[in-house]
């Protein structure tokens, strides 16, 4: 049995409805209306990180990648401070033990510094290898 | 019909759509459900839209024809209940399409409940109170690339959550 004698309002009735101000509308109807529009149109829409980093080498990535550019600043950093460090280069050595002595110190202060950037480089991977695992650790 | 576009053009209508719903049905929850029907379907046909030259009036009569159908669906039901009584019933009654859609935004909201601190933070800053992913770092601490992540994840979270229905 279905109840046949439902009355269909036509537009202006349904105009005069919607501007019957002494009906009253739950208050932040809208903005719930609203909220609900962003959460499908969210759940619809693959964030653009979905786009950029596959699932399976996520972590690996973030870590290679940041290293990657980590250790190719600090290598550049390392070609700069050797360039930098002869302040006044010498072509030529009237005397063979301060022309070695010269090279030594010139490849000891390399050595230093590249170590220096080495260590850094380390440092900078510890710091993004934490900050992935709070990301990871607070979902 | 973008998403911007399809809010501007409804979401001012949402008191219009609950006076008519309110009119027509016989409880302001029914009515509530009624307009909350209305914008899963306008958004369901949100690609559509942009060929409707009065979407007022398309919203206006789609409300109406919800409406009508939960009066038609409880006199079913009240007739089915007679029938059961008096043992005369030989249909299923249809599912109801519009509850299954509005049943389904409510489970998402339920699995919101689930996530983790921080995505549920990041999800309400982001998606409800709309800020954009500069001022949500600001409030939070949280690195934009950051904030990207907890999206991402949470947004794979609440399809894994309704997908095994576990929230």
């Amino acid at each position: 049995m279905e109840h046949t004698d439902i009355h269909i309002p036509e537009m202006e009735e349904l105009e005069r409805m919607a501007q019957d101000i002494k009906t009253p509308v739950p208050a932040g109807l809208s903005k719930e209306m609203s909220d609900m529009v962003n959460l499908l149109d969210f759940m619809d829409n693959p964030d653009e990180m979905d786009l950029v980093l596959p699932e399976s080498n996520r972590r690996r990535g973030i870590f290679a990648r940041v290293a990657g550019i980590a250790a190719s600043v600090a290598i550049l950093a390392g070609i700069g401070f050797g360039i930098n460090y002869e302040e006044n280069p010498k072509d030529t050595f009237s005397d063979p033990q301060e022309a070695y002595q010269s090279v030594l110190a010139t490849l000891q202060d390399v050595s230093s510094k590249m170590n220096q950037c080495v260590a850094a480089t380390e440092q900078a991977a510890r710091a993004f290898e934490t900050a992935g695992n709070i990301i990871y650790e607070t979902n | 019909m973008d998403t911007v576009q399809f809010k501007e053009t409804f979401v001012p209508l949402t008191d219009s759509l609950f006076r008519i719903a309110r009119n027509l049905l016989d409880s302001e929850e029914n009515a509530h459900d009624a307009v909350q029907d209305t914008f899963v379907r306008l958004w369901n046909l949100r690609d559509t839209l942009d060929t409707v030259l009065n979407h007022k009036a398309y919203a206006f009569v789609l409300v109406r024809n919800i409406c009508l159908d939960m009066l038609r669906k409880e006199s079913i039901r009240q007739s089915e209940q007679i029938e059961e009584q008096f043992d005369l019933s030989d249909d299923e009654p249809s599912p109801d399409r519009a509850l299954i859609q509005r049943e389904q935004v409510s489970l998402l909201l339920k699995a919101m409940g689930q996530l983790p601190e921080k995505q549920q933070l990041v999800l309400k800053l982001r998606i409800m109170e709309e800020m954009d992913y500069k001022d949500i770092a600001i409030q939070t601490g949280m690195t934009e690339g950051n904030l990207r992540v907890l999206l991402t994840m949470a947004r794979k979270n609440l399809k894994k959550m309704l997908e095994n229905g576990t929230y």
